[in-house]
């Protein structure tokens, strides 16, 4: 296969992308054949790989952030954890410290209605009970 | 000896690389630069690149040689946030790798 027929192979295997995106491979992947010069062509053709392992390369790159796998030697294999993020607050732990805080507002009313103040009526007590719960459930 | 290399790291590599042009460099020229300390593939470079010229890191212009076109890539200025932010991210997490694995124990 020479240069012409191995970037017609790939164009054709990247024709279901945007044409920016097939556009901008093609022209990196003749640029880099190129750059081999006609001596080097053929060695740096095998170097990549078939037309196919480039597509796929591209593909993959434009799929994900690149983020579902990781490069070995013998090429990409999915998966590999990333060392930058730190933890982020898991759903879990959201709704333990929701119910954290219901705990809490729950205690609160407790307290109030045990302590019967002479100020306040029931009414008045389930009132203040009412906006402690509302004010706990709309913080967490 | 195989470490797999994930998107992030090869990221920081590749903007690491392109750093230490200041006019910038080419594809094929990164690719050499980078096999030199990585076992990836020719293949490999070329979506990390474009990802990262999508996300502002890297910058492209067409530079006229030897009567044909050469696209060369340099890091804009995100770009340099990024490679300094990976730099030191870098540091921490190979230092602790490095702790760890100094700290197993031979068999005996």
């Amino acid at each position: 296969m020479n240069k012409r027929e191995y970037l017609d192979c790939l164009e054709r295997l990247l024709a279901d992308l945007p044409q920016e995106e097939r556009l901008e491979a093609i022209e990196y992947y003749s640029d880099y054949l190129e750059e081999a010069g006609p001596d080097g062509e053929q060695e740096a053709m095998r170097k990549l790989g078939s037309p196919e392992v480039v597509a796929a390369a591209v593909r993959e790159g434009l799929g994900s952030n690149g983020n579902e796998g990781s490069w070995t030697e013998t090429g990409y294999e999915r998966w590999e954890p990333r060392f930058d993020a730190p933890a982020k607050q898991t759903d879990s732990d959201r709704r333990e410290h929701r119910k954290l805080r219901i705990l809490w507002g729950l205690l609160a009313i407790a307290l109030l209605l045990f302590l019967k103040l002479p100020f306040l009526s029931v009414l008045g007590t389930i009132l203040i009970a009412a906006l402690i719960v509302v004010a706990v459930l709309r913080r967490s | 000896m195989v470490f797999n290399t994930g998107a992030t790291l090869l990221d920081a590599i590749v903007l690491a690389v392109v750093s230490q042009e200041t006019e910038g460099t080419y594809g094929y020229r990164i690719t050499q630069e980078v096999q030199e300390v990585l076992g990836v593939s020719d293949s490999t470079l070329y979506p990390v690149l474009r990802r990262l010229q999508k996300d502002d890191c890297l910058a492209v212009y067409d530079r006229e040689c030897a009567g044909r076109n050469r696209r060369y890539y340099k890091l804009t200025e995100r770009g340099y946030s990024q490679l300094r932010l990976y730099q030191s991210e870098w540091l921490s997490y190979s230092a602790k790798i490095s702790g760890i694995l100094a700290s197993g124990r031979r068999k005996g």
